[in-house]
């Protein structure tokens, strides 16, 4: 039995209870009242959906239902902290499930020692995607307007706030999602540095901006069950690309995908301040590489299939930035090696010195959650200098492989 | 909410990081280049990066 799915419906808080689909877990612990005030005072507006955006059912925070996902394969040296940080959390989620996709390794069994339900793909050709996919054509009839599921990466650990934040930023019914911002975990020597200080400079940007983000990232987001089921009636429908699934099996960055499918069907999202969490960087250059490949075309490919949209405007002005970014970068090396070949030397200007450390800075402001030691680095601007060219170097050849329809890695 | 022209991506983070690093140094090779129409290009996009970076260093109420 399922609420009413009316997305414009009254609020409907303190109403009956959704069946759990048969399934229980742990308790969901009450919200603080402090907490819920700061979510509620002076944000709600005064009339919904002045700006155009779609609203869902506003719902008692202490009753939505959170059903945790987490698609696996072969995670075994990282389920149980993923799974413990759920147990941690303020407000705890309802239901923890784990799906084993085509796993080899003792993932299902340390997720289920660690209090997880599993779920074992069947025959999944679609990686992530794929997997979520295949459990939430099963969930998703039997949940209504209370309910909401957390996708998260099996590599990444919430903070304690995540769920609780998260759930109050939905119920108020203004949200159809809500995500995270990340740090790095430790390891993976200079070019796990490197990632930490990208990640700490991304999660100030997005503070900064009140929340504001482009993309709902894998590593954690919150979702309103409801906005979920009409992105499968609008794909059904072909008013969005894909088949009718949640996610678009076809794609090579599903979250992104995802995000805009929200966005074109009006829906709003953010990643507030308070939703934070951990995840593994790439520990090696190779696998970064691959990594960065991989978003950058997938991104990329997501913006070609949606087109030329008022959503995707700000999208396609990223990607002509970075493209311009890609010349400007390539061109200033050029130069420089060709300056110091030709007069053994480099001449110096008083107003690009000043600029330059104009750019010392900024690096070294836009790093402070990470420390002395990083500022120092990044004042350097050579050190981090690497980090960049080699992300633009990635750039350049998403752009090449998407350009020439070269075959797709993963 | 994502709907302000001010928005963050992980995906496609803009240049900011390459341009800072790199244009410390672009800008000491332009006069030894000359004025023509390249580096006026790319002299004028790093007065606007440093624009962009002056502004991210600006203290904000942070959400």
């Amino acid at each position: 039995m399922v609420q009413s799915e009316n997305l414009t419906g009254p609020p409907e808080i303190g109403r009956g209870h959704v069946p759990d689909a048969g399934h229980s877990g742990p308790a969901a612990t009450p919200v603080r009242p402090s907490i819920l005030a700061a979510a509620r005072g002076g944000r709600r507006r005064a009339v919904k959906g002045a700006d155009g955006k779609r609203d869902l059912p506003e719902v008692d925070p202490s009753r939505m239902h959170v059903t945790v996902l987490v698609p696996a394969h072969d995670e075994e040296d990282q389920i149980a902290e993923t799974i413990t940080s759920l147990h941690g959390q303020r407000r705890r989620p309802n239901r923890v499930i784990v799906i084993a996709d085509n796993c080899t390794d003792r993932t299902a069994d340390i997720a289920r020692a660690h209090g997880a339900e599993v779920i074992e793909t069947v025959g999944n050709r679609h990686k992530k995607a794929g997997a979520l996919n295949q459990v939430l054509k099963a969930l998703l009839p039997e949940m209504g307007s209370r309910h909401a599921v957390l996708v998260m990466d099996a590599d990444s650990a919430l903070d304690p706030g995540f769920i609780e934040h998260a759930v109050l930023r939905l119920a108020t019914g203004e949200l159809a999602a809500v995500g995270g911002t990340f740090t790095g975990k430790p390891g993976g020597g200079l070019v796990g540095m490197f990632q930490r200080n990208e990640y700490a400079r991304y999660a100030r940007d997005v503070r900064r901006l009140r929340g504001k983000a482009l993309v709902l990232t894998g590593t954690a987001t919150l979702f309103r069950a409801l906005a979920l089921k009409e992105v499968v009636r609008a794909r059904r429908s072909g008013r969005l690309p894909g088949r009718d699934q949640v996610y678009d099996v076809r794609v090579l960055t599903e979250d992104n995908e995802l995000t805009l499918a929200l966005l074109h069907l009006d829906f709003r999202i953010l990643c507030p301040a308070e939703c934070t969490l951990t995840t593994e960087v790439m520990e090696t250059w190779r696998d970064l590489f691959k990594q960065r490949l991989r978003w950058k075309r997938g991104a990329l490919e997501n913006l070609t299939d949606y087109g030329w949209t008022r959503i995707t405007l700000p999208y396609w002005g990223r990607q002509l930035l970075s493209l311009i970014g890609i010349i400007v970068i390539f061109a200033y090396l050029g130069a420089t090696a060709w300056s110091i070949a030709v007069t053994g030397a480099l001449a110096l200007h008083p107003l690009w010195v000043a600029v330059t450390g104009v750019f010392m800075v900024e690096r070294v402001v836009t790093v402070r959650s990470r420390g002395g030691v990083q500022m120092a680095l990044a004042a350097l601007l050579v050190v981090e200098m690497i980090f960049d060219v080699f992300l633009q170097i990635a750039q350049a050849k998403a752009f090449w492989d998407a350009a020439w329809r070269r075959e797709r890695k993963w | 909410m994502a709907s302000g022209k001010e928005m963050v991506i992980m995906y496609n983070n803009p240049p900011i990081g390459g341009v800072a690093a790199g244009f410390g140094g672009a800008a000491l090779t332009a006069p030894f280049m000359g004025w023509n129409a390249l580096w006026i290009a790319l002299g004028l996009f790093t007065l606007a990066s440093a624009a962009v970076a002056v502004k991210r260093v600006i203290p904000k109420r942070e959400a």
